[in-house]
């Protein structure tokens, strides 16, 4: 893990999905230093002062893509009081101090995996999807099961949609609770049984599982039910 | 009316402007006089700029690792060409937790165990072999060349058996050792590589930084080195896996990578397994690794933040220095070794070192009292052998070849300074001291 850096970033883009969900955009003050997909930051919204303690912070899995060193990208919903405070107080030229990266979340694509994606978890996900050539004829098959409350909340669906698209490399499979009106996602939440249904070697994948704690607990009990590995299964948990 | 931090930011402005004026005046550089000042062969070379930047520390109060030491690890790492840099009190230490590191468990069949052999030389400093001792490891020694004084590489492959599982060696004085030698062995024998690097900050090899070559290597920030913070070191790795090691075994063995005075980093402190420890047990608590606790002050950080700034100045002065020397020296090279860069090797030269040959006329002890009688410091080439001193003398260890250069340097060889602190009148009285030497005859 690189060195971690305390950085001054001011808030650019302030991108509302609906339901709670954003995406933001930050200019951080000076050159990140490396990390890699999948890696996280924390964030805070309060003032810090570099001589002192680091205040109150939450962690968020970086979305924007390593090879991007002068602009960050996170996504959050308001789960909380900590998130509720950021959707009531920030504003487009807020400052925030961010410190990164941390996390042994990286996504090594050494055999065919498939991402397991729960609601605002596909940021930990995202820089890798971006980076990943779907037309590479002898890279590792990558499927993507992302599952959200509402059509609306599947971000960056249609990137990933259309990236799949270009080549046999990598599979996408949206599901949404309430999936009305949008014909390429599926009814339904997440499940193992999903998994096995739309992949021929399913037990023969690395599961990588980003979302909410229920989910990872249900998916990563169901894969070692069918018999998957502990090394099978790769988990980007918080409490 | 001012607000309590716009006061208080006025306050440290004016204490670290009135610093500045003190240090100005306290450490102005004064004039050299021959035969009475001492020749040093090594310094701290600083001005203002350090001064301030402890004082700003302590101003902080922070004390244990925090913006400076984040900010040297990071800017260190970048100069260097690592994705990972830690500090440590000491060179010395940097080389313990390298090697400790190389023990962990986490590294599977991979690890360090202990009746393992590593290579290195006997003609250095001490706490390069030290380490190993200290894990149980068997130190495999080579000899090394004279006017070079790094490890013979014909004698590399010669060296390793089937319980040799590292290299471990310093860049003595500044000179890389054959890395392509090095290297090669590292590759096709599936070995560890240790760049000890405390004398080498700057110097290359075949362009590339040394330190960047190893899975480990370590610097040293004592004042005799190329830039210091007082006590200080670091270990530098391009390997997060091994980086994440090295934390832990600097940082008690704790498994958490929390920096001081932070809490759950990892967003799981209370959420994990380890061991038969409760499920949940607080992760700021639960230990990898058998650690120390081996971290430096914010305030020897802040002092090499403003060191490291001038370390590009502080490598072009040594090789200056060192070529002076050396032009001046040439004459006298029927009775006295030289010193030369090993192929491929652009070093940032720890010292000037010299060995007396055995025809002479002359010995070492001969030279090297006339010179400090004319108040020109010298320095041994560290330990000689080290097998030679007490507390080495039943240690565990093989001898490949004979280490006859090993030898002859502890009774024929010794080194003066080229640091940067060394001004030109310095100079010319040190050329001047070796001039008269001669001329005795």
């Amino acid at each position: 893990m690189a060195t971690p850096r305390k950085i001054r970033c001011s808030v650019d883009i302030i991108e509302s999905h609906g339901a709670h969900v954003y995406t933001l955009h930050l200019t951080p003050e000076r050159e990140l230093p490396r990390f890699e997909a999948g890696q996280f930051l924390q964030m805070t919204i309060d003032a810090y002062d570099p001589s002192a303690f680091w205040p109150e912070s939450r962690a968020f899995s970086i979305a924007s893509h390593p090879r991007e060193r002068d602009r960050i990208e996170i996504v959050y919903s308001t789960v909380g009081t900590y998130t509720k405070r950021m959707e009531e107080e920030l504003r487009v030229g807020s400052e925030v101090w961010v410190k990164l990266p941390y996390g042994e979340f990286v996504i090594h694509a050494d055999r065919d995996l498939a991402l397991i994606a729960g609601g605002t978890g596909i940021s930990a996900f995202t820089s890798f999807l971006r980076d990943l050539d779907p037309t590479e004829a002898d890279g590792h098959r990558v499927h993507l099961l992302y599952g959200a409350r509402v059509p609306a909340l599947l971000l960056h669906a249609e990137e990933f949609q259309a990236k799949a698209a270009l080549g046999d490399r990598m599979t996408v499979d949206l599901m949404a609770e309430s999936a009305e009106g949008a014909p390429a996602v599926t009814q339904g939440r997440i499940s193992v049984d999903r998994i096995w249904e739309r992949l021929a070697n399913a037990a023969e994948r690395v599961f990588y599982l980003s979302g909410p704690p229920p989910m990872i607990a249900a998916i990563s009990q169901g894969l070692r039910d069918r018999g998957c590995a502990d090394e099978q299964i790769r988990i980007d948990a918080w409490e | 009316m001012a607000s309590n931090q716009e006061r208080e930011t006025q306050l440290r402005r004016e204490i670290l402007d009135k610093v500045a004026e003190y240090a100005e005046l306290k450490f102005a550089p004064t004039a050299f006089s021959p035969g009475r000042d001492l020749v040093h062969y090594a310094g701290r070379v600083f001005d203002a700029d350090e001064v301030t930047a402890g004082v700003d520390s302590v101003l902080d109060f922070y004390l244990t690792a925090n913006r400076f030491s984040e900010e040297f690890e990071a800017d260190f790492a970048d100069t260097v060409g690592v994705s990972d840099a830690y500090l440590v009190n000491s060179g010395s230490s940097a080389n313990l937790v390298a090697v400790t590191a190389l023990t962990s468990p986490k590294l599977g069949d991979r690890r360090l165990e202990p009746g393992d052999e590593v290579l290195t030389v006997a003609a250095g400093f001490p706490t390069t072999v030290a380490p190993l001792l200290q894990n149980q490891l068997v130190p495999v020694f080579i000899d090394v060349g004279l006017g070079d004084y790094t490890a013979l590489p014909d004698r590399i492959e010669e060296a390793i058996g089937p319980r040799t599982r590292a290299i471990m060696m310093a860049h003595t004085m500044g000179n890389a050792f054959d890395l392509d030698a090095v290297m090669s062995a590292v590759n096709r024998h599936n070995l560890w590589l240790i760049e000890d690097n405390c004398d080498a900050l700057g110097t290359t090899y075949r362009g590339k930084w040394t330190g960047t070559f190893g899975h480990l290597a370590t610097s040293s920030f004592y004042p005799a080195h190329h830039i210091t913070m007082g006590e200080g070191g670091c270990v530098m790795t391009r390997d997060e896996e091994l980086g994440r090691i090295v934390r832990s075994v600097r940082d008690w063995g704790r498994d958490c990578y929390c920096a001081g005075g932070e809490n759950n980093t990892c967003g799981k402190r209370f959420s994990q397994q380890f061991g038969t420890l409760p499920f949940g047990f607080d992760h700021k608590y639960i230990y990898s690794h058998i650690g120390y606790n081996l971290k430096t002050t914010d305030i020897q950080a802040a002092i090499g933040c403003a060191q490291l700034r001038k370390l590009s100045g502080f490598v072009d002065a040594r090789k200056r220095n060192f070529q002076r020397l050396h032009r001046a020296l040439e004459p006298y090279q029927d009775r006295l070794i030289l010193p030369h860069a090993t192929e491929h090797s652009d070093p940032s030269w720890f010292g000037f070192v010299i060995t007396v040959r055995e025809d002479a006329g002359f010995t070492r002890a001969d030279l090297v009292k006339h010179l400090e009688v004319r108040r020109v410091e010298t320095r041994a080439l560290f330990a000689g052998n080290l097998l030679r001193h007490p507390a080495y003398i039943d240690i565990p260890h093989r001898v490949v070849g004979d280490l006859k250069n090993s030898d002859l340097i502890t009774t024929g060889t010794f080194f003066i300074g080229v640091y940067p602190g060394l001004d030109e009148s310095q100079l010319d009285y040190m050329i001047e001291s070796f001039h008269e030497f001669m001329k005795r005859g």
